[in-house]
């Protein structure tokens, strides 16, 4: 019997399938925008978020026929964006020309609210996901925004199930205790 | 606080939304990507694949640093999870402070050298950064990773032990004599022997 994760997951994988068979295009306005705002949602640097979604996408249209093979082509999509911007930022932290304080995070959200209306939207939701460390960013971006399962979060970050869902509980108390979110939310402003 | 289904409400009413935007600009942002797709040169093309040959490798180091790891191959398992760590690959930080951490306890065991010392001292010294690192990151959380660093702190002390037969006459155990006429210069290579700490014994 397959259980409810895995047929979620199947239907899923079938879906990016389907859209992969009408045309890239059709592929395109589908996933991009999921990509690239869980990309904002997450990226230091929000331009980063626009140009590694665009590589990203330029990767799997290179990669075209093989993924038409995979199981789950959306997954492989995702975790080379991830992947990518996790060099992009291991680089500039190398180098050290990379701002992560929260100052320059909230920066970075405002203007990506100028052009994106879904950030404008969510501005208190977001800068309360991008304040959690990384690793529980990354699972609550994966796993409530883009809607992955625990075991597809898990194998897009190459991680255990049970460290996904540790970062899970964590970042969800986190953001339980987020002051602003919390203002936020009882006053009824956009979150 | 927000309770624990509010949370999700409003987390679903965003995801809910987030694949939605103007189908008209969506095309052509589409339009745009493709020409700069055909419009690379084959250095740029070359570029792009060897980025995705590296998150390839780093999968595989991550891979084979795993199984090597559960085999007991601590310096190889170091080794690989290296390559993938300094790319942020997966929990890869956290994964080879862990392998480091194991390494200098193994130096414990062994009668100390001034060698040995050295090499003890680096791998602390590594781990240290990785576990903060592996913090930064959020693989681990504030208290966790003050107790490891307690804990690797306490199983290695600073301060110098004994290499060789205890010694005797350091300004240790002779208070009244200068430290500087205890340390015995090692020829060859220009470092000098520190006195032996009787606090920390192997």
């Amino acid at each position: 019997m397959v259980d409810r994760q895995a047929r979620h997951g199947m239907d899923r994988g079938q879906h990016a399938l389907d859209c992969m068979a009408e045309s890239p295009e059709r592929f395109y306005l589908e996933y991009q925008p999921r990509l690239v705002r869980f990309l904002k949602t997450r990226a230091s640097n929000v331009n980063w978020a626009e140009d590694i979604a665009d590589e990203a996408v330029i990767a799997f249209l290179d990669k075209w026929d093989d993924l038409l093979t995979y199981d789950r082509p959306d997954s492989w999509l995702f975790a080379v964006a991830m992947q990518k911007l996790r060099r992009v930022e291991a680089r500039a932290r190398d180098l050290c020309c990379i701002d992560e304080s929260q100052a320059s995070s909230e920066r970075e959200v405002r203007k990506a609210a100028e052009t994106d209306d879904w950030v404008a939207e969510h501005l208190d939701l977001i800068n309360a996901i991008r304040a959690l460390p990384r690793r529980q960013c990354e699972v609550i971006g994966l796993h409530f925004l883009v809607d992955w399962t625990l075991p597809e979060t898990a194998r897009i970050l190459g991680i255990e199930v049970g460290t996904v869902k540790r970062h899970l509980n964590r970042g969800i108390e986190n953001l339980r205790r987020n002051e602003s979110l919390a203002a936020a939310y009882l006053t009824g402003s956009p979150m | 606080m927000i309770s624990e289904d509010d949370l999700h409400n409003v987390l679903s009413s965003m995801a809910g939304t987030m694949g939605e935007a103007p189908v008209t600009e969506l095309r052509l942002k589409f339009e745009l990507l493709q020409m700069k797709r055909d419009a690379r040169d084959p250095r740029e093309v070359m570029r792009q694949h060897d980025e995705l040959q590296a998150t390839a490798f780093e999968q595989s180091a991550y891979e084979y640093a795993s199984e090597v790891h559960a085999r007991g191959d601590l310096h190889a398992a170091a080794y690989h999870y290296r390559l993938a760590a300094v790319n942020d690959f997966a929990d890869a930080p956290l994964r080879l402070a862990q392998v480091l951490d194991a390494t200098a306890a193994q130096y414990l065991s062994r009668p100390a050298t001034q060698r040995s010392k050295h090499e003890e001292l680096s791998l602390v010294t590594d781990a240290a950064h990785w576990y903060l690192v592996a913090y930064v990151a959020g693989d681990l959380e504030a208290d966790e990773v003050a107790s490891l660093l307690d804990d690797l702190l306490t199983r290695h002390p600073t301060c110098p032990r004994q290499v060789g037969g205890a010694p005797s006459g350091s300004s240790i155990n002779n208070p009244g004599k200068p430290l500087d006429d205890t340390i015995d210069n090692e020829p060859g290579t220009g470092t000098a022997e520190a006195p032996a700490c009787e606090e920390c014994p192997r």
